[in-house]
C-alpha cells in the first residue's frame, strides 16, 4: 500500500498543470489582492473631513466659528480638516477641484450655510464626509433652535449664561469598544474567500487521481485495475496521496498569505492548519466525486469543476465588494444555503477564527466540512465500486 | 473554408465552456450589477444613510426616541442581542455602527444632565470603514446633546416634554446649497458597471474558447497532417483567425445582449451614438482576449492551460483594470501599473462614453483615444503571437508533448 501511495504521489506531482490551479492560482491572486487592498482598509477609515471655510468678516468671531475651530483642532477627536479661504469664490474653486468636500460660511445674521457637491450616493467615503459636515452644521442649528425655543417659552431658564454654556458643552457620550476577537477589516475576508476558492480548485488533484485509477478513464487506471493490489487499498492510498498534495498546496498558499502578504489570522495559525487539513479533505472528496462520474471526459470534468468553483465562490463573496455584500445577505437570510456551499463554509472557518472569541463556531464549521466530505465520498463510492465498463 | 468550419465545430462541440463562461458569468454580472447601489442622484445633496444597529436593553422613552432619531438619519438594521449576532453584524459590515444602550440608561442620563454628575457611557462599536461609524457616532452625540441641554435648562420638565423639545429642535436643518460639478453619476452608470464587470466574462470566455480552438489544431498528428496538406499555413492561419474572430464576436454579442436586456432601461437619457460607442468599445476590448487566446494557441498550450490562463488573466485584468474595485481605492503604484493593463483604458472609455451628452467627433475623441490604446494592446499581442507561432513551427519539438497528453483532446 505504501508503494501505491508513493506511486500515486509521483503521478500527481509530475502533472505540472495541476499546480497551475492548486498552487500558482492562489499565490498569484493573493499577490494581486495584496496590491489592490493595500489601500482599501485605510481609504474607508476615518480621516478628518476636508472642509473649506469662508473666513470673511461675518464668519470671524461668530459662535459657529468657535465650533468649527474646536472640531478642527488637531488631536484624537479631530473631525474636520479646516482650509480657510478669504472669499467665497476661492472656496468654490477648491470645491470644484475636489480639494474640499464642502464649504461652510456664515451670513450676516450668524446663520451657517453649507455648500456641497451633489451626492455620489451610497456610503462612499466622500459622501459620508459630506454628511458628517451636514451633521456638524445641523448640530449647531439645532442647538441654537433648542435654546431659542426655551427662551421663548421659559426665559427664566436661560438666566444664568454659565448654565447655558455648560448645558451645550460638548462631551462625548459614547465610548468605542471592540466586540470581536480581532478588529473588523474589510480586506481579510477576501483572502479567506480566496482560500475557499483555492481549496475547491484543489479538487483537480483528487479528480485527476481518480481518473488515473479508473480503468475506463486512463491507461494507467486499466493497468492498476489488473494489478494484485486490492481495489480498496489502491483507492485509499490514491486518495491519501491526493489529500497530501492538496494539503501541501494549500499550506504553501496559506504560508504565502501569512508571511509574504502579511494577512492577519489573529494568532490562531495552528487552528488554521487544522482548518486547511479539513478543507483539503473536502476538496479531495469533491474531486473524487467529479472524477468518478462515468462516461464524462476529463476536459468536461475540468470545466465542471471550474464552473462549480466560480459559482460557489460567488456566494463566498470573492468577486469584490458588491459580491461580498450579496454573499452576506444570502447567508443571513438563508443560513442553510450558506452551510451547504463548501466555498462559503471554508471561508467561514477562517472568519470564525478571526472574529469570534469562542471556538464553538469554528468547531461547527469543521464538523460541516467533515460531514460534507463524508457525504461526497459516499456518493462517489457508488460510481467507483463494482462498475462494469467495457462489457459486451 | 474547411478549416474555418472545423474550427467552429471544435468550439460548438464544447457547449459547456460557452454555457459556463459566457452565459453563466454574464448572469453573474447581471446579478452583481443589480445588487449594487450606485446611488444615482445627480442634482441634489442627500445625506448618506449609514447602516447601524441599536441594541436597546433599556427600552426607555429616551432610548426609543434616540433610536427613532437615528432611524431618520440612517438605515437601521435589526440585530438580535446575541454575542455571535453582534460580532457578525460588525465583522461583515451589516451594521457599520453598533450602539448598546444599557438598562437604566435613560433615567441615569437625564439625572446626570440635571445634577452635573458624571454621565453614563454608551458603548459603541465600529465596523470596518470607520468613516461611516464616525458619522453615526456624531449623530448619537448630537441628539443626546440636545436632550442633555433640554433637561438641564428645564430641570422640572418631564421626560416626555424634554424629548419633545429635543425632537422639535432636531427637526430643524441647516441650509444646504448644492453646486454642480461635471462628474456626477447617472443611471447609465449601472449599464457601464455591467460592461466593466464583463471584462472578466469576456476575457475568460474568449481566451478559453479561442485557446480551445487553437489547441485542437495543435495536436501533434493533426498538426503534422495539416503541415503536409496542400493548404498554405497562411490560409490555414487566416481561417483559424476568422473562426476565432467569429467566436469573439459571438461572446461579445451574448454578453452585451444580456446586459442590454437587463439594464437597457437605465440608458434612457443616453444618446444612441454614445451607447453604440460603449458597445463598440466592448468589441474592441474583446480583441485583447482574442489575441491572448491566439497567442496561447501559437505557443501550443493545452485546453487545461487555456482554461487556467483565461480565468486567472481574466481576474487579474479585471481587478487591476478597475472593473471590480474602483482604481481610485488602490495605491498610487497600482494606479500606475493599471495603465499597463488594457482593461483600465477600456473601463475609462465605457464610463466616459455613457456620460456623453452629445456625440461629436470632438466630444468622443477622448473615448476613441482610450479605445485606440486598447486596440494597440491587441495589436502588440497579435504581433507577438505571430512571431511565437513562426518560432514554434520551426522548432523540433513542435506539438511535442501534446500527443501524449491526456488532456490534449
Amino acid at each position: 500500500m505504501w508503494n501505491v501511495f508513493k506511486g500515486a504521489l509521483t503521478v500527481l506531482t509530475r502533472k505540472r498543470e495541476l499546480f497551475v490551479w492548486s498552487l500558482a492560482f492562489p499565490i498569484i491572486l493573493s499577490t494581486m489582492f495584496m496590491f489592490m487592498f493595500s489601500n482599501l482598509d485605510s481609504s474607508t477609515a476615518f480621516d478628518p473631513v476636508p472642509t473649506g471655510v469662508v473666513a470673511d468678516a461675518a464668519y470671524k468671531g461668530s459662535a459657529f466659528a468657535d465650533v468649527v475651530d474646536e472640531l478642527g483642532a488637531s488631536g484624537d477627536d479631530q473631525l474636520l480638516a479646516v482650509h480657510a479661504f478669504a472669499t467665497a469664490d476661492e472656496a468654490r474653486e477648491a470645491l470644484s477641484a475636489g480639494d474640499v468636500l464642502g464649504i461652510v460660511s456664515v451670513d450676516a445674521e450668524g446663520t451657517p450655510l453649507l455648500v456641497v457637491t451633489p451626492s455620489s450616493g451610497g456610503v462612499g467615503v466622500e459622501q459620508i464626509g459630506r454628511t458628517v459636515l451636514g451633521t456638524v452644521v445641523d448640530t449647531y442649528v439645532r442647538n441654537a433652535d433648542l435654546v431659542a425655543g426655551i427662551a421663548a417659552d421659559n426665559p427664566l431658564a436661560l438666566a444664568d449664561p454659565n448654565r447655558v454654556e455648560e448645558a451645550l458643552s460638548r462631551g462625548s457620550v459614547t465610548e468605542q469598544v471592540s466586540l470581536t476577537h480581532a478588529a473588523p477589516t474589510e480586506s481579510v475576508r477576501y483572502y479567506y474567500a480566496l482560500l475557499g476558492m483555492a481549496a475547491l480548485f484543489c479538487g483537480q488533484v483528487g479528480m485527476l487521481a481518480i481518473c488515473e485509477t479508473q480503468p475506463n478513464l486512463s491507461a494507467l487506471g486499466a493497468r492498476r485495475a489488473l494489478g494484485a493490489t486490492s481495489r480498496g487499498k489502491t483507492l485509499a492510498a490514491t486518495l491519501a496521496a491526493s489529500w497530501l498534495v492538496s494539503f501541501a498546496c494549500l499550506i504553501v498558499a496559506f504560508l504565502y498569505m501569512r508571511f509574504a502578504v502579511g494577512i492577519d489570522f489573529s494568532g490562531r495559525e495552528g487552528l488554521c492548519v487544522a482548518a486547511i487539513a479539513a478543507a483539503a479533505l473536502l476538496s479531495t472528496a469533491l474531486g473524487t466525486l467529479l472524477g468518478s462520474l462515468p462516461k464524462v471526459g476529463l476536459g468536461v470534468k475540468t470545466g465542471l469543476l471550474t464552473a462549480l468553483t466560480c459559482f460557489l465562490s460567488l456566494f463566498a463573496g470573492l468577486y469584490g465588494e458588491p459580491c461580498m455584500a450579496l454573499a452576506d445577505s444570502i447567508a443571513r437570510s438563508f443560513p442553510a444555503l450558506a452551510s451547504i456551499n463548501p466555498a462559503k463554509v471554508i471561508t467561514d472557518v477562517f472568519y470564525s477564527l478571526y472574529y469570534y472569541d469562542s471556538l464553538m463556531p469554528f468547531a461547527q464549521k469543521i464538523g460541516i466540512l467533515l460531514a460534507m466530505a463524508a457525504a461526497l465520498f459516499a456518493v462517489s463510492a457508488l460510481f467507483i465500486r463494482r462498475q462494469r465498463y467495457a462489457s459486451l | 473554408m474547411q478549416a474555418f468550419k472545423a474550427a467552429l465545430h471544435v468550439v460548438m462541440d464544447h457547449p459547456v465552456y460557452l454555457l459556463v463562461y459566457v452565459g453563466f458569468l454574464s448572469l453573474m454580472g447581471v446579478f452583481i450589477t443589480s445588487s449594487i447601489n450606485l446611488g444615482i442622484d445627480g442634482s441634489e445633496f442627500t445625506a448618506s444613510k449609514a447602516p447601524f444597529a441599536v441594541i436597546d436593553r433599556d427600552s426607555s422613552e429616551l432610548s426609543e426616541s434616540l433610536a427613532a432619531f437615528l432611524g431618520e438619519q440612517g438605515e437601521r438594521v435589526e440585530v438580535t442581542d446575541d454575542p455571535f449576532a453582534l460580532q457578525d453584524a460588525v465583522a461583515t459590515g451589516q451594521a457599520r455602527y453598533l450602539l448598546v444602550v444599557p438598562q437604566g440608561y435613560g433615567d441615569e442620563f437625564i439625572e446626570s444632565a440635571r445634577t452635573g454628575a458624571e454621565e453614563p457611557v454608551l458603548e459603541s462599536t465600529f465596523s470596518y470603514g470607520t468613516m461611516a461609524g464616525t458619522l453615526v457616532d456624531e449623530q448619537v452625540n448630537q441628539y443626546l446633546g440636545l436632550v442633555r441641554a433640554a433637561a438641564a435648562l428645564e430641570p422640572d420638565a418631564s421626560m416626555a416634554s424634554v424629548l419633545a423639545r429635543a425632537d422639535e429642535a432636531a427637526a430643524k436643518a441647516a441650509d444646504v446649497e448644492t453646486v454642480q460639478t461635471p462628474n456626477s453619476s447617472k443611471p447609465a452608470d449601472q449599464f457601464a458597471f455591467y460592461l466593466q464587470w464583463g471584462t472578466y466574462t469576456m476575457t475568460a470566455a474568449i481566451v478559453v474558447c479561442v485557446g480551445l480552438l487553437m489547441a485542437a489544431f495543435n495536436r501533434t498528428d493533426l498538426y503534422r497532417r495539416n503541415l503536409v496538406s496542400p493548404m498554405s499555413s497562411l490560409r490555414l492561419g487566416m481561417q483559424k483567425a476568422a473562426a476565432s474572430l467569429l467566436v469573439t464576436a459571438l461572446v461579445w454579442a451574448i454578453t452585451c445582449g444580456i446586459g442590454l436586456a437587463a439594464f437597457g432601461s437605465s440608458l434612457a437619457g443616453v444618446p444612441p451614438a454614445a451607447v453604440a460607442l460603449a458597445l463598440g468599445g466592448a468589441l474592441v476590448f474583446a480583441l485583447v482576449p482574442l489575441t491572448i487566446g491566439f497567442l496561447l494557441g501559437q505557443l501550443g498550450a493545452s485546453e487545461m492551460v487555456a482554461n487556467a490562463v483565461g480565468n486567472i488573466a481574466g481576474m487579474v485584468m479585471s481587478f487591476l483594470g478597475g472593473a471590480w474595485i474602483s482604481i481610485e481605492l488602490m495605491g498610487p503604484e497600482i494606479q500606475t501599473l493599471s495603465r499597463f493593463i488594457p482593461t483600465s483604458w477600456y473601463t475609462e472609455a465605457v464610463s466616459k462614453s455613457v456620460h456623453l451628452t452629445d456625440v461629436t467627433l470632438s466630444s468622443a475623441a477622448p473615448v476613441l483615444a482610450n479605445l485606440g490604446v486598447v486596440a494597440l494592446f491587441a495589436a502588440a499581442l497579435f504581433a507577438v503571437a505571430l512571431v511565437a507561432g513562426r518560432v514554434r513551427m520551426r522548432s523540433a519539438e513542435a506539438g511535442g508533448n501534446a500527443a501524449a497528453s491526456m488532456t490534449g483532446a
